[in-house]
């Protein structure tokens, strides 16, 4: 008697154990926000603002937690397929968002400064400047007149971002 | 007098420099995307619409920015713990009835088409060094909030890129 009594005991536990556990699984939220996705994964290595209107800054962050690489570009899709809109900013805009993000001071003595030297390959072009904590590069569109720019990258060159930006060693 | 003006010239330009996500969300606002390290070698890319939540996602190997590492294998998705992250962040029940196969223009050819479901469509991607071979996962949602945003694949802006065509004199009297 005692025994049957036990086992009925243990069965409604393992029922509402299991009932308990189904309860949490539905319960735990999909990840489809931020929020979630922090909760999940924890925190991003990469995130992108808009800082215009229509200008976006994307930051890849080091081991350190601070800002390795900056993308700046026109807005498009963050995630797309082969079909690309392409943008442009104007020169002046992209220069002054430079100084946002990175000021002179940030980026250290020049020692090989931007627009000092320019790769063309069609419409495509480009120019890349070298300071003492940082390198930059910027994509020209060389068809607009005036001449416009497609993307702009700073790369940080401290020791926490070197595995992000191993390429400058190739 | 000098150790103090450096010091304060520090604090200054710490101040105004961004440097963590906190300092570009305290000036910027929340981010419009965001990347997670959901396994060692495998990244999340989500794209949110203006309510805060996701409008894309992309399951891919991990890379940097700028650093693509230079091994093929390296840039082909592993199937199996792409399907765990699939399943994690758009399970069953999230996408909805299955509607059978779509269509996404300016996919590779010979690529399969994507699934479509009541919420979702998921397009296996290939490409990168070995154009056979799966690069990644994307999962686009059907939610109204994602369609301010810009598109995935933008076929009325490659239509605008191409001269008009001639009307046809039967069409034209």
């Amino acid at each position: 008697m005692q025994g049957e009594v036990q086992q009925a005991y243990t069965r409604g536990m393992v029922r509402a154990l299991l009932g308990f556990a189904a309860f949490l699984a539905l319960a735990a939220p999909v990840p489809q926000n931020s929020f979630d996705l922090h909760a999940r994964y924890g925190e991003p290595d990469v995130q992108r603002f808009a800082i215009r209107p229509d200008i976006t800054l994307t930051v890849e962050y080091g081991d350190d937690h601070r800002a390795c690489i900056l993308d700046i570009r026109p807005r498009q899709a963050f995630i797309q397929g082969f079909l690309r809109r392409p943008g442009s900013i104007s020169k002046e805009t992209s220069l002054q968002l430079l100084d946002e993000v990175a000021p002179p001071e940030v980026r250290g003595k020049d020692t090989m400064p931007l627009f000092s030297n320019q790769f063309e390959s069609s419409c495509a072009g480009g120019t890349s400047g070298i300071s003492e904590h940082a390198q930059v590069s910027l994509g020209l569109n060389l068809c607009e007149t005036p001449v416009t720019v497609q993307s702009l990258r700073v790369s940080f060159t401290r020791p926490a971002c070197e595995r992000l930006t191993k390429w400058i060693e190739h | 007098m000098r150790i103090v003006a450096g010091y304060l010239i520090a604090v200054a330009l710490m101040a105004v420099t961004p440097e963590t996500s906190d300092d570009y969300q305290a000036r910027y606002g929340k981010p419009d995307a965001e990347r997670f390290i959901v396994r060692p070698d495998l990244v999340l890319s989500v794209e949110y619409g203006p309510d805060g939540a996701a409008c894309k996602m992309r399951i891919e190997p991990r890379e940097s920015l700028l650093y693509s590492p230079p091994s093929s294998t390296n840039s082909m998705l592993p199937v199996d713990e792409a399907t765990q992250v699939l399943d994690e962040v758009v399970p069953a029940e999230t996408r909805g009835k299955e509607l059978g196969p779509g269509k996404i223009f300016g996919q590779i050819a010979g690529a399969p088409p994507p699934t479509e479901y009541e919420n979702v469509t998921i397009i296996q991607e290939f490409g990168g060094s070995k154009p056979t071979a799966l690069s990644s996962v994307a999962v686009l949602f059907k939610r109204p909030e994602c369609e301010s945003l810009p598109k995935y694949s933008d076929l009325e802006w490659f239509k605008s890129l191409m001269p008009p065509s001639k009307q046809s004199p039967a069409s034209n009297p």
